[in-house]
């Protein structure tokens, strides 16, 4: 079995850190794979604009920001898939008429950059207490030209592979509720692929689950 | 769009009966920076620079293009300080606002304008290929006075960036990648530090690097720039209250201690991330 530049085994993910409150914004979170990092604030529920008001649910504004150059049409795929994924996570209905911002900045890339921002705005969305149905989790994986599943690849191994593909999964049925897949691949390495990212996720829902424990214990000084 | 938050005429009158007094929210003496955080890498030309709550991210890349037909043996230097609403609420992506133009504008007039990079050492074939340094600046909390966090931000960016080690033989041009050759350092003639000033009743009282809620009373504002060598690069005062000719030269003096002490820090900082590697 080949190993990994990093000496990783195929199926581990980078260290994952996770810090909430950072900034002075309603929510806000970084998150990090590795040398992957993503910051994300959340405002609102708050004004919104009149023309993208809406009647029976909260408007859910999402801004992606690179870490080099202007936005383009990179980052707005990474915008419309954050939007896409939140609106059905994020109890909207319980905020009409207002606007919950959710701005996404990336601050290092080395690769799986999709999945860190999504678990950034999770965790973002948690420390500014917007209500939601679940919460979401989500993980990259490649298939290298020599037919194996790489879990949470980074910038170097995202190079010359077979296809790339990132899921996020809720947390209480742990069923998808993203995925993108690029490249050729069988229906079978898919479901392989599924099935690595999906016991991943409980991994990181699990961290996740660490660092609101941490805060709680924090703010409320709470003794484990 | 959000509204900004602003603060209440109760809190407005207290903190300008404090500056009236020499006494600030911090804790700070009038003259006094917030505390400085400068952290860099994991990669070169990455710093995100902490002013008190005001924090920037810093990031530098370079790429080979063409020369300006008029200038055909310098190399390019880009700013990039587009506002994202995540340090400000009320900013509405791909629309500049007033305070965007003015903040690109002065961090292009202390680093680009002052000639702090050596522009002629990124030339790689005149008239043919050059490099093309490229800053982008990502604002990511606001609690006042940006300018002089972003300042700090992108040349202490600049002076840990490495460029891609090349060769020229002839017209053939090789880049050698990181991990082939050590990578160089951009050659950095002086740091310019910004400094801003904020001025309250008629510029009777002034304070250096204003908060957020002392930007939102102020009549007047001024930014310096300046270098270690007491050498005034650039100096920007936008209108507001005017001001005595008294009032500039005391402050003008202030800075160069003030632009002293932060040389330092971003010199302590960069020395700090050399000895780790």
């Amino acid at each position: 079995m080949a190993t990994r530049a990093d000496k990783r085994s195929s199926s581990t993910i980078r260290p994952i850190s996770i810090t909430t409150s950072l900034l002075s914004r309603d929510g806000s979170a970084s998150f990090s794979f590795g040398n992957t990092k993503v910051i994300c604030s959340v405002n609102g529920p708050a004004e919104v604009k009149l023309r993208d008001e809406k009647l029976d649910k909260a408007t859910i504004d999402v801004v992606v920001r690179p870490l080099v150059g202007t936005p383009g049409t990179k980052d707005k795929t990474h915008e419309y898939i954050l939007r896409s994924t939140f609106e059905g996570v994020i109890q909207s209905g319980l905020h009409p008429r207002t606007q919950i911002q959710i701005v996404s900045q990336v601050m290092m890339d080395d690769g799986s950059i999709i999945a860190a921002a999504i678990n950034a705005t999770t965790m973002a969305l948690i420390d500014a207490g917007i209500p939601m149905k679940d919460i979401v989790a989500a993980i990259s994986c490649v298939i290298s030209k020599d037919d194996q599943i790489l879990l949470d690849p980074t910038l170097q191994e995202m190079e010359n592979v077979k296809s790339f593909h990132t899921f996020a999964f809720n947390k209480t049925s742990s069923s998808l509720l993203f995925c993108e897949s690029l490249g050729l691949f069988t229906d079978d390495q898919y479901f392989n692929c599924y099935e690595i990212c999906n016991a991943a996720a409980s991994a990181i829902f699990e961290k996740m689950r660490e660092a609101v424990t941490n805060k709680l214990q924090e703010e409320y000084h709470i003794e484990s | 769009m959000v509204k900004e938050f602003e603060s209440s005429i109760n809190e407005k009158d207290f903190i300008l009966q404090g500056i009236k007094e020499g006494l600030r929210l911090d804790n700070r003496d009038k003259y006094d920076f917030r505390q400085i955080g400068i952290t860099f890498g994991p990669d070169y030309g990455r710093s995100e620079v902490t002013l008190g709550n005001t924090r920037v991210l810093a990031k530098v890349s370079c790429e080979v293009t063409r020369p300006y037909q008029d200038r055909p043996a310098e190399g390019m230097i880009t700013l990039n300080t587009e506002l994202s609403p995540m340090a400000f609420p009320s900013v509405e992506p791909g629309r500049p606002s007033e305070e965007e133009i003015l903040v690109s504008r002065i961090l292009e007039k202390a680093i680009k304008r002052s000639r702090s990079i050596d522009t002629e050492g990124l030339c790689i074939v005149a008239n043919e290929k050059v490099w093309s340094i490229r800053v982008d600046m990502h604002f990511l909390d606001h609690d006042g006075n940006i300018i002089d966090a972003a300042c700090i931000a992108a040349i202490s960016a600049l002076a840990h960036f490495r460029r891609p080690d090349i060769t020229v033989i002839g017209e053939e041009v090789t880049i050698h990648s990181i991990e082939q050759r050590n990578p160089v350092p951009l050659s950095i003639h002086h740091m310019p530090i910004c400094v801003t000033f904020a001025f309250f009743e008629n510029g009777e009282y002034v304070v250096v690097d204003p908060t957020l809620q002392e930007e939102q009373i102020r009549q007047g504002d001024m930014t310096m720039t300046l270098n270690v060598h007491k050498e005034i690069c650039a100096l920007s005062k936008a209108g507001g209250t005017p001001l005595k000719m008294e009032t500039i030269i005391n402050c003008s003096q202030i800075a160069t201690t003030r632009a002293k002490w932060i040389t330092e820090q971003i010199q302590a900082a960069l020395d700090a991330e050399k000895s780790k590697k």
